[in-house]
């Protein structure tokens, strides 16, 4: 089974369009063709957006991150993985998903400039779109 | 795959089998994992609708959310 690590920009895009390259990934990963993973960061920025930005109640964000077909990974695991991931990528906020992908050695789908590419990581990373090109072609 | 047993009504063994027939399937197993992946999808359809709504009600674009 295809592994992808999401970030919260592939998270967000699927939710606001189903139909986009980034929900066709969430479908994926639905019908069990693929296993997404993130780290908890991601679902703590998604949390804290869709309650303070979009006033969720805590019922509404339980059943959103039920709904997401994401295995969320603890800092524990890719802690030892993180001043690697800091030294790859510019944004210091990205660095656990570049660790995330360390650890599971699954790549980063992101729509995120700051992840392509990445120089100085053995991180191999996809935009939505190619990633889905792959999926499908695979 | 190991197997296991759920127990279930008559009535709902009843319409298992008429919509694994219905459906082609081969198993009711096979007709089950179809019933949970349309389940998933119906459950992330509804978080996408609550997100538009959200959305839409609030002054932000999807763009300012992905800072």
């Amino acid at each position: 089974m295809t592994e992808l690590v999401v970030d919260t920009n592939v998270l967000f895009s699927a939710l606001y369009d189903p139909e986009s390259p980034p929900g066709r990934i969430v479908e994926f990963a639905l019908e069990g063709t693929v296993e997404l993973y993130a780290p908890e960061t991601v679902r703590a920025e998604l949390r804290d957006v869709l309650v303070r930005k979009l006033d969720y109640t805590k019922d509404e964000w339980s059943e959103t991150k039920q709904a997401l077909p994401v295995e969320w990974i603890d800092e524990p695991v890719y802690e030892g993985e993180i001043e690697e991931a800091r030294s790859a990528i510019a944004d210091e906020d990205d660095a656990p998903v570049v660790a995330a992908s360390l650890v599971t050695g699954a790549p980063v789908v992101s729509g995120d400039g700051d992840f392509h590419p990445l120089e100085e990581a053995a991180v191999e990373t996809y935009r939505p779109r190619a990633s889905v090109d792959e999926i499908d072609g695979g | 795959m190991a197997a296991t047993t759920v127990s279930v009504s008559e009535e709902t063994r009843r319409e298992l089998m008429g919509l694994k027939h219905e459906r082609g399937k081969g198993s009711v197993d096979e007709l089950l994992q179809d019933l949970l992946v349309e389940y998933r999808k119906m459950r992330f359809h509804e978080a996408a609708g609550l997100f538009r709504e959200r959305l839409s009600e609030s002054d932000l674009d999807v763009e300012d959310l992905i800072e």
